[in-house]
Order: structure tokens, then C-alpha cells, then sequence
């Protein structure tokens, strides 16, 4: 490796810049290269040479912001003056199977380019390297044995349970014990639910055989071959990925919003707090509000912004809502009633847009599959079943998830449990349920957009959705990647649709019209929930939490 | 939109009327969740609660042939709420059973289409061979 500054690097990048211009295909995409450049270099391998689709991490000394870019077609990569600072940073890659050859770092200085040429080893052994997505891919066993395999993602990778030496026997147990964590748990915070859920042996027996047939119980390697996804080429290389750390480990940013002054919000999932970052400094705060049943879970799932700019939090096993006012810093609590207010109540939904119409916000309760409409000026909540007067699929649970409100407040929410869209009208409670095409798609998060079109994740069907309100019919995309398991989609103001996933480590940006899509790498093992794409820059902008690694994500497309 | 339901609903409802078997088999997500919220085994089937299913299709009397694309909706009698769908291109639709409490009498199956207007319905009881756990009704549709 060498490290050396010199202003004429900033002409050769002016010259990549030309050469990628003059490229089929890509000639208006103005690439990373376009910029003047704080850093450059170019990645190499014995086997390869030159290598596209690294990804090179910069992070300077003490800072808690890490910016990252994307080797081209001829293993160059360029950080832009703008980005880096003058300073000392620290160096890191991702390419599935590869590893620096020895630790990497730059000194950047204002006025210079510094150059920072990498040549990359091979690894001997990937299974360090792969996401749940290439776990799932590389696994033997039919969809149906995998399916349950799913909700691990929620806490931890895959890598985990195939890394494990766990026999049948002893999985039964492992499966048992984990049915009794809270939704709202990482492997940094794992919380205990106060109401036991139990197991019956021979569907725990039946899941523990198969991962014990994928696992280390019987060899010392896999029996099959582990199989990784390509790295990043073309237009999946012009992005800048900038990850803001946060202070603890422990923070799992679970739905991340933008604000009208530039700032970040999130809700933690873990703990009681809700956060900000100003991402121009990397400034973070925190507001705590108070914890109702000390002896249960803590952490909150959905924030939603409603008509006046206050924060609204689902608050999970604490029962009931919160909201927050960014101007006072002050909390206004809506705990649960009594009689709704049980060992088991949890919220994780909240739907504030429109309760500038009626005073009334949405929320769901896990437990009872039901829908919940919150009275803001009295406290009181009305319990709403929409399933009980549509009593379909059997013994099937329905669990309403995901909420969007019309203009009039009508609420519109994802049977995560089942395959169905559904409205309820605000006036009359009538509901109505719309089987999406796919069956048991499990839609998840959603938008509704100002045409009056939802947009959705299938998580269990591996696509994304639109359902037209006025028309009352669906379409549906399968996203690239199998296993992808989309959580949530974002419609940008081009018409192009975002997501994000707790498995591939990737975003993907799709364009329905066209059907083509990109997906960038992102680098680091990264679990997505709720996402968000600010509309207000060119291009736009993506936003996320990494829910189990404490740190929000920003992504900018260069094209 | 030619959707792999809509290829389902074809194969189900042949089957329905050729075996005489269970089209709407409800899959179980009853009881157990992971720490992610969702079941142990989700697809697990379980036909403990399954009632009776609804399957059919919109016809145009005026040319012949199926309806693409009508709105098909089914409501129960005295209950505030409905459930919709849309037929394929060869105007079939689907319903997956109702829970067991649902007395089939009581659901009404109703179709729309921008240019025709319902006519009527025709209801088809299956024979016993058939099973009771699918019923068939046919939207009669003409030109307004």
C-alpha cells in the first residue's frame, strides 16, 4: 500500500471522470469521478487485478461518521474534497472473500489529493463474509423448511444459527427459550417478555431437525456449498454511503424520519428514548420518556410525524403512545386503559398523519390482532377488530402492521399475520379486506402516495406491492434477490421505489416502470426496518437505521 | 394481470371440482411466534377452523366469455365489514374459506364492472362428492 499526496491526483481524477463519461451506458451517470478528490486509489488482487464493486471505507480518528464509496470498473475509487476533512483515517473494504492485506490507513491534507492504492488477499474461508440472504441461498432444504428461519433476522444473522452445534435435541430448547424474547430485542439488549408463550414440541421438533441438519451438530464444515451474492457493478457503484455512529451499542434505531430543519429522528427500539442526529455534525440527543411498567420491555417500534411536527412512538410492551414535541422537548404519555392494559398489550403501530381531521390517531395491539383509534383529547381508545366481522382463512392470524391514513383519516394497514390489505372507515368502523394477489405475502410496512396509491413490502412473498385505492387492485414486482424478505418501501419523487431489508445488507432502488433496479452494498452487516427517502435533494436521499449495530444510515446515489 | 394467484385460483377450483377436495385450506399461524412476533411455522396448515370457500366467475352474457378485471365483493349478512377481489383475465375468481361460524347462506357474492351491470348470481351447491367446503357462484353480467 501507498500513501502520498499530490494535486495531480486531482487531474487524474478529472481524467477518470472523462473516461467514465465516454462509457456505453452509463454516459449520464456522473460517477463519483466527477468531483475533486481527498483521496483515491485503486483496488487490486493477485486473482483479479484491478476490482470493481469494493466497497472502501474512510473514518477519521474520534469521529463517529464513516463515509464510504465504490471501486469502478478499473478498481478506482475517489472520495470527494467536500467529504473528507483534513485528518487521519482509518481504511476498511468489503468484497465478499477478500480482506486487506494489511491495515489500511490516509492522512488527507487540505489542498491535496492523497492516494491510498490497496491490494487485497484472498480469504480461504468466507463463512464469515456472508449475509442471511446468501445463508438462506447456500442452504439446502425446501421453502417451507426455511420459511420459519425468517423471524431469526429479527435479533440476529443467520450466521448465528448455521455457525451453531446445537443437536435437534438441544434446538428444541434453543427454540423454546427464544419464543420468550421480546420482539424489541438485539444481541446487545435481549428483553424477556412477561407472559410466557408456548411451544408445542412437535413444531418445535420439526424446525430444530432441519436446523440441525444446516448447522455444526454433525461436521466440522458445511456439507454444502456456501454460495455469496456478486459485488456491486455498473450504476450500483456510484453511491456515497455515510454511516453516523451512535453512542452506545446498545441503540437500535428502528424508524428513521427527516425533519423540516435537516435533522434525524429514530425511535429506539430498546430502550426509552428518542433520538436525533444532526448529520451535518454527527451532534446526536437523546429524550427519554417515561417508563410505565418498569418490569417489562422497553423501546418503541413506529414513529410517525402527525400535522403539527410532533413525534408519535409506539410504545411496544410499555402500552400506549407517546408524543413529542420537538420544540418544548416534552413528552405527552397515552398509556393504555385498564381493561386493554394487560401483560400482553403491545403497540407497535401509530398512525398520526390526519388526527388534525378528527383528533384520533391509529394504533394496533399485537396480541389481540386488533386495531386501536386513540381519542387525543380524551385518552380514550376504542378497540376496532376488522376480522371479527370478516372471520376469513380459517384458523389464519390476521395482524394488522403497517398504517397509512387517507386525507379523511380512513385507515388503510398490512395484515403482516396473513395476505391482506385493509381499510377501516373512520366514521363507521365498516372494514373492508383486500387479499393481495400473492397468497400469504405477509405485507408489512407502508406509504400511501399523493395519487392515492399504497405502497408495500411482502416480506414473506419477496416483492413489492402497490395497491390502487381507487381502483381497488394490486400489482406486484418480485424484488432481484431471492430471500431478500423486503421490510418496508419508500416511493421517490421520480416514481421509483427504495427498500430496505433485515437480510442482503442491500438497498434496493427499483423502477417499476422500467422493471430495472440497483442494489447497493452496504458495509457493514446491517439490519433495516423502517425507511426513509428525502425527496428534497437531487438526488434524493436514503435513510435508515442499522437496528442491530447502533448507527444511522444515509445514501446518495450519485446518478 | 395474469398473477400467479390468479393461476392458482384456476388450479384450486379444478381441483375443487374434479377430487371433490378442500380448495381453501387455511394455513395456521395460531399460538406460536418467535421473538420477531410472527409463528414458529407459519404455513403449517389447519383446517380445524376452515369453513366454506367461494369461487366463480364474472360472465358477459352480451359476448360470451369471462369478465377481466370485475370487482368481486363478498359481505355477510349483518356483519360491517367486506372483503374484495378482482377476476383474471379469464374472469375467475377466488375466495378462501370463511371460519366455521359463517353460515354460507348468509355470504353474498356481488360483482361490478365499469360498462355492464349485474344481471344476477347463480349459485351453485356442490354434490356431496364434491365436499361442502366450496361453493360456486357465477356473476350473470350484461350491458347497462
Amino acid at each position: 500500500m501507498r500513501v502520498r499526496g499530490t494535486l495531480r491526483s486531482v487531474l487524474v481524477g478529472i481524467a477518470f471522470a472523462l473516461a467514465a463519461a465516454a462509457k456505453p451506458g452509463d454516459a449520464e451517470a456522473p460517477g463519483i469521478k466527477a468531483h475533486n478528490l481527498a483521496l483515491t486509489g485503486r483496488i487490486t488482487s493477485g486473482e483479479e487485478g484491478a476490482m470493481e464493486g469494493v466497497l472502501v471505507s474512510t473514518q477519521r480518528d474520534g469521529s463517529p461518521i464513516s463515509i464510504t464509496v465504490v471501486t469502478d470498473e478499473t478498481g478506482r475509487y475517489g472520495f470527494p474534497v467536500e467529504r473528507l476533512a483534513p485528518g487521519h483515517y482509518a481504511l476498511r473494504i468489503r468484497a465478499t472473500g477478500y480482506a486487506l492485506g494489511a491495515p489500511a490507513a490516509a492522512d488527507v491534507r487540505a489542498e491535496e489529493t492523497a492516494t491510498a492504492d490497496l491490494a487485497l488477499r484472498k480469504l480461504a474461508d468466507v463463512s464469515g463474509e456472508l449475509t442471511s440472504t446468501e445463508w438462506f441461498i447456500s442452504m439446502p432444504g425446501t421453502a417451507e423448511q426455511k420459511r420459519p428461519l425468517i423471524e431469526c433476522m429479527s435479533c440476529h444473522t443467520l450466521e448465528r444459527v448455521v455457525r451453531s452445534r446445537f443437536t435437534a435435541d438441544q434446538f428444541v430448547g434453543v427454540l423454546k427459550r427464544m419464543a420468550n424474547y421480546a420482539n424489541n430485542s438485539t444481541m446487545e439488549r435481549v428483553q424477556a417478555r412477561v407472559v410466557d408463550r408456548a411451544v408445542p414440541d412437535d413444531r418445535a421438533r420439526r424446525v430444530a431437525e432441519y436446523l440441525a441438519s444446516v448447522n455444526l451438530s454433525r461436521h466440522d464444515r458445511w456439507d454444502y456449498e456456501l454460495k455469496t451474492l456478486p459485488r456491486p457493478t455498473g450504476r450500483a457503484t456510484h453511491v456515497i454511503v455515510t454511516e453516523y455512529d451512535l453512542p452506545r451499542k446498545t441503540i437500535a434505531p428502528h424508524d428513521v424520519r427527516t425533519d423540516a430543519d435537516g435533522f434525524i429522528w429514530y425511535s429506539n427500539f430498546v430502550e426509552p428514548y428518542i433520538g436525533r442526529l444532526d448529520p451535518r455534525t454527527g451532534a446526536h440527543a437523546e429524550f427519554a420518556y417515561p417508563v410505565a411498567k418498569p418490569n417489562f420491555p422497553t423501546g418503541a417500534l413506529a414513529l410517525e410525524p402527525d400535522h403539527d411536527g410532533n413525534w408519535w412512538l409506539a410504545l411496544m410492551f410499555q402500552g400506549g403512545l407517546a408524543r413529542f414535541d420537538p420544540r418544548t422537548k416534552t413528552f405527552r404519555m397515552f398509556p393504555l386503559p385498564p381493561e386493554l392494559n394487560d401483560d400482553t398489550a403491545q403497540q407497535s403501530m401509530v398512525m398520526p398523519r390526519f388526527s388534525n381531521i378528527d383528533g384520533k390517531v391509529w394504533t394496533n395491539d399485537v396480541n389481540s390482532h386488533s386495531i386501536l383509534r386513540l381519542d387525543v383529547a380524551t385518552g380514550a381508545y376504542e378497540s376496532v377488530d376488522p376480522f371479527k366481522d370478516m372471520p376469513i382463512g380459517g384458523n389464519r392470524q390476521h395482524s394488522p402492521y403497517g398504517m397509512a391514513a387517507d386525507k379523511d383519516n380512513d385507515l388503510y394497514f398490512m395484515d403482516f399475520g396473513d395476505e391482506n390489505i385493509g381499510r377501516v372507515d373512520a366514521r363507521t368502523f365498516r372494514a373492508t379486506i383486500y387479499p393481495t394477489p400473492t397468497p400469504h405475502s405477509r405485507p408489512r410496512r407502508t406509504m400511501l402516495d399523493d395519487t392515492g396509491r399504497l405502497w408495500f413490502a411482502e416480506f414473506a412473498a419477496n416483492k413489492l406491492g402497490m395497491f390502487d385505492i381507487a381502483r381497488e387492485s394490486f400489482k406486484e414486482w418480485d424484488v432481484p434477490t431471492p430471500h431478500t424478505y423486503p421490510y418496508d418501501v419508500y416511493l421517490d419523487r421520480n416514481g421509483v421505489l427504495w427498500s430496505g431489508t433485515m437480510s442482503s445488507d442491500r438497498v434496493l432502488r427499483f423502477d417499476p416502470q422500467s422493471g430495472t433496479s440497483i442494489e447497493y452494498l452496504l458495509p457493514r452487516q446491517t439490519n433495516i426496518r423502517r425507511i426513509f427517502v428525502d425527496t428534497t435533494t437531487t438526488p434524493v436521499t436514503f435513510w435508515a437505521g442499522n437496528n442491530h449495530h447502533a448507527s444511522i444510515i444515509k445514501i446518495e446515489p450519485l446518478d | 394481470m395474469a398473477d400467479k394467484r390468479a393461476e392458482n385460483m384456476k388450479n384450486s377450483a379444478r381441483a375443487s371440482l374434479l377430487l371433490g377436495l378442500v380448495v381453501a385450506l387455511p394455513l395456521a399461524l395460531a399460538g406460536l411466534a418467535w421473538a420477531g412476533g410472527a409463528s414458529l411455522d407459519e404455513d403449517e396448515e389447519d383446517q380445524s377452523n376452515a369453513g366454506v370457500s367461494f369461487f366463480g366467475f364474472a360472465k358477459d352474457l352480451d359476448r360470451g366469455g369471462g369478465v377481466p378485471d370485475a370487482k368481486v365483493s363478498a359481505e355477510i349478512k349483518n356483519r360491517n365489514a367486506s372483503l374484495v377481489t378482482r377476476t383474471d383475465d379469464q374472469g375467475h375468481f377466488k375466495f378462501s374459506g370463511f371460519s366455521k361460524d359463517i353460515d354460507p347462506k348468509d355470504v353474498e357474492i356481488t360483482c361490478s364492472k365499469e360498462g355492464l351491470k349485474l344481471e344476477r348470481t347463480v349459485r351453485r351447491q356442490p354434490n356431496a362428492a364434491e365436499g361442502a367446503a366450496s361453493i360456486e357462484v357465477d356473476c350473470l353480467m350484461v350491458k347497462p
